[in-house]
């Protein structure tokens, strides 16, 4: 079952149980209005009825009540007075009949109720003596039924005379008179009726009066004023305007009188209202008179409610088939939009699954048309579907594009491959040609995946072949980088062999002379020197400018002109031979090199001992010598000028410091030791200070714990910090007891 | 003009009334260096005014970079005997003796440049 006829199976299902509900609130509708217009009617009917009879019988039979009625008629009743026409003051009519002169009586009776009765104002009149015996008795020329005052009429209350007799004792009664005709030629005759006595002076009764108007007359008036038939029910009995005027019951009638009073045997009620259906007739039953049981008597009322029902069945109708009509216009809309819908939903479900065919040429179908608008679900769908097909176009052109720029790529590797296969010899070259042609074939042939997979590989294939070609030739560069680093290395160590040969290897004897020598590199720019003669003995500590390779040839230079510039055999002070030094050295420089701008040269100290006078003597170029003796450390600070810069004058005289008598332990050291920096953001220098204080605080103040001591110190201060200089620290102290010995065996040497 | 610190170079900020040098300065090629520093402070120098004001603040430099400072210090010099007011501030640390005696060594070269010896708090101690 498709979407589509399950929701018109919906819709007609539910459009079936509205139209159900619809019945059923109608028909309860229509009871109600049922039930409430024969409550309405038998309402309307019985006090109508009622009032009716009321009027009639207050009109013409209280009249004749001796007490209520007319004045002229209750002087007829009265016993002290003649309203016969007489004059005097006893009732004629009361005498006579207190004489038992019926002739008169009945006379005076015709005298009183002939005119009424020939005016129809009442049906019948009669009077009884107490013993029961009829005084007079007249009816109505119009007398429908037996006639009152027939001799086969028998009034009801006859029956039960003594009863009826002793009720007239307290006054006048209104009462119902059935009167039967005891041959049953006539039909009963119902009478509203008005007994009362009639009483002497002594209020003795001495006759009865009853008055009374067959109703028959007030039925009829009652069916023309209300357009209906009517009967009255004695019991199971009915009696109807037709058995008094002798004329045959219409059957209709008969068949609604049948089953008005069936519906009292079978509901027990005697009040009722309900509609024959099949005469379109309302039948009630209402009591006829308070006087006697509805059981008894009541009257029934037919009317024609055909006019009622047919509007109310006409208005059920229409109603049905407005409900049916509006019904059928909502299934046709729901059925021509679902159908409609459906169809632009098919339409999309083709489209989607052509797509998915991979033909991407069918467009959607417009979606402008009766019963669908540009943005409601399916034309969304549709352009939802139009966007992802114009997608997948576009992925097309795309992947088409790839494609194109891919084949243009292979052909390039392929004629770098080829080219590279030119170059190769014998069997690598056949091996590529075949793998050339094997590629070649993998990404002309399969899908477009497997293409752009082969095109990978033969990229990464020849990549890889050329990598190989470049790393060959990288290995071979590396190669010959190591081979020159190597040969550049050892060309350093020997150098280092070099210099290492111009540090001096033996120490004057008297002297206890240690020293930490360390070029930053293998070689460097620091060197000491330490010249032993036999009346005194040079020591120097030099720093030249730069380190490595260039530091060391200036060593070289500073060193062969600290040699070159000692006078032997005169006195000379240190002053002299730095000044003579430094000479030197701006003479090699400038002459080495015009242009030369850089601060060539060296700092340093020197120090000349006079082994006779045992005098010390220090000069320095931005150096100074520590001196520490006991527990006092001292520094001896040179001139703050660098020997051979270009600052420097050649002539310039270094200060000489004199050091008498000289004790303890001296040192001297280059900047490598005082600039090793601390290893922090901002680092401080070790500095000259910390030198001071580790000398002062030393308790072994022998040269060899000094160094040990300043040593350790350093490398604690740098932590993992590198040096970054060339260092030289040098500690000698005098060893005092040999020295003459020393003296004395170095004067006879030569 | 900011020159970025390096390795072995100091931060040097150099503007028409300014001039801030801060680190250590040890190049390998003290001259590939220091040239276009003294090159800006020249044109520095010649734009800017009013009195410039120099701050150096250095932790260490080597024998090379000491030649530098000559000339750099020279060049101030000379710009101050021309007329122009010049402040040079050494800002060195109580502890760093080196930099210390390094600041008095360069004071007694210079006359015409107002010369301040100014003791730093290290915020890293």
């Amino acid at each position: 079952m498709t979407i589509k006829s399950k929701m018109l199976l919906i819709i007609l299902l539910g459009i079936g149980g509205l139209f159900l509900a619809n019945f059923y609130s109608s028909v309860q509708l229509n009871s109600a209005y049922k039930q409430y217009s024969s409550e309405e009617s038998l309402t309307a009917h019985s006090s109508a009825w009622f009032s009716n009879m009321d009027t009639q019988f207050v009109s013409n039979l209280l009249t004749f009540d001796p007490l209520d009625g007319s004045e002229r008629n209750a002087n007829f009743w009265e016993a002290g007075f003649d309203a016969f026409g007489g004059t005097g003051d006893t009732n004629p009519l009361l005498a006579s009949i207190s004489d038992k002169d019926a002739e008169t009586a009945a006379s005076l009776f015709e005298q009183v109720f002939s005119d009424p009765i020939m005016e129809d104002q009442i049906t019948f009149a009669v009077a009884y003596d107490d013993r029961g015996l009829q005084l007079y008795c007249e009816s109505s020329l119009y007398v429908v039924g037996v006639d009152p005052c027939a001799e086969t009429a028998q009034p009801d209350y006859f029956l039960k005379f003594g009863s009826f007799v002793k009720s007239l004792e307290t006054g006048s009664v209104r009462r119902v008179t059935k009167i039967n005709d005891l041959s049953g030629e006539q039909p009963v005759s119902i009478n509203d009726t008005l007994a009362f006595p009639l009483r002497t002076e002594d209020e003795d009764v001495i006759a009865m009066v009853v008055v009374g108007r067959n109703v028959i007359d007030s039925l009829e008036q009652f069916a023309e004023n209300f357009e209906i038939e009517s009967a009255i029910a004695i019991g199971e009995q009915a009696l109807t305007v037709h058995d008094y005027y002798e004329e045959e019951r219409p059957a209709e009638l008969n068949k609604l009188i049948r089953s008005g009073l069936s519906h009292a045997r079978d509901t027990g009620t005697f009040k009722y209202s309900f509609i024959a259906a099949q005469q379109n007739t309302r039948v009630s039953s209402i009591p006829f008179s308070k006087e006697v049981r509805a059981s008894d008597l009541r009257i029934l009322i037919f009317d024609d409610q055909s006019e009622l029902l047919g509007a109310l069945n006409k208005s059920e109708t229409i109603a049905y088939v407005i409900f049916v009509a509006v019904a059928l216009v909502i299934l046709a809309l729901v059925f021509l939009v679902t159908t409609s819908s459906f169809n632009r939903i098919l339409n999309a479900i083709h489209l989607l699954e052509r797509m998915g065919e991979g033909d991407l040429s069918v467009e959607a179908e417009d979606h402008s048309r009766l019963l669908s608008s540009k943005n409601d679900e399916v034309s969304r769908l549709q352009s939802a579907i139009e966007d992802y097909r114009s997608h997948r176009l576009e992925a097309e052109e795309n992947r088409k594009e790839r494609a194109k720029r891919r084949d243009e790529r292979d052909t390039i590797m392929f004629e770098k491959m080829a080219l590279l296969a030119a170059q190769l010899e014998g069997q690598a070259r056949d091996m590529l040609t075949q793998e050339i042609s094997v590629m070649r074939e993998s990404v002309s042939s399969g899908s477009d995946e497997e293409k752009e997979r082969a095109s990978i590989e033969i990229m990464s294939q020849a990549f890889s072949r050329m990598s190989d070609e470049v790393s060959t030739l990288i290995d071979a560069r590396t190669h010959e980088l190591v081979a020159a680093k190597d040969e550049i290395n050892s060309s350093i160590r020997y150098a280092a062999k070099l210099q290492n040969a111009l540090l001096p290897k033996t120490m004057p004897g008297d002297f206890d002379i240690n020293v930490e020598w360390r070029p930053r590199d293998l070689v460097g720019g620091d060197i000491y020197f330490i010249k032993d003669f036999p009346d005194r003995v040079y020591i120097a500590v030099v720093d030249c400018t730069g380190h490595g390779v260039p530091g060391a040839f200036l060593s070289i230079i500073a060193r062969s002109h600290l040699d070159k510039a000692i006078v032997a055999n005169n006195y000379q002070s240190a002053g002299d031979y730095l000044s003579s030094v430094n000479e030197l050295l701006k003479e090699t420089l400038s002459r080495s090199d015009q242009k030369n701008t850089s601060e060539e040269g060296f700092d340093g100290g020197v120090c000349i001992y006079y082994r006779k006078d045992q005098r010390l003597e220090f000069a320095g170029a931005k150096s100074s010598i520590f001196n520490v003796d006991g527990f006092e450390a001292t520094e001896t600070s040179g001139d703050r000028k660098s020997v051979g810069s270009t600052r420097m004058a050649p002539d310039f005289k270094f200060t000489t410091h004199q050091i008498a008598s000289p004790k303890g332990a001296f040192v001297m050291l280059t900047d490598g030791i005082t600039d090793v920096m601390s290893p922090e953001e901002k680092p401080i220098a070790f500095g000259r200070r910390r030198v001071i204080k580790i000398l002062r605080e030393s308790s072994d103040k022998t040269p060899t714990s000094i160094v040990k001591n300043i040593m350790s110190s350093v490398n604690l201060y740098r932590g993992d910090a590198p040096f970054r200089d060339d260092l030289t620290l040098l500690a000698f102290s005098l060893i005092e007891e040999e020295s003459e010995i020393h003296a004395a065996a170095v004067g006879e040497e030569p | 003009m900011i020159f970025e610190a390096g390795p072995r170079t100091p931060l040097v900020e150099l503007t028409a009334s300014s001039c801030l040098i801060r680190g250590e300065c040890y190049p390998e090629n003290i001259s590939e260096w220091s040239e276009p520093v003294l090159k800006t402070l020249e044109e520095c120098l010649s734009q800017g005014q009013g009195e410039f004001k120099v701050d150096i603040e250095l932790y260490y430099f080597n024998s090379s970079s000491a030649k530098f400072l000559f000339d750099f210090f020279e060049f101030l010099e000379e710009s101050a005997e021309g007329g122009k007011a010049i402040t040079i501030n050494w800002r060195y640390r109580a502890e760093d003796d080196t930099m210390q005696e390094a600041g008095e060594d360069f004071e007694e070269d210079l006359s015409a440049c107002a010369y301040n010896m100014v003791l730093v708090d290290d915020e890293s101690k």
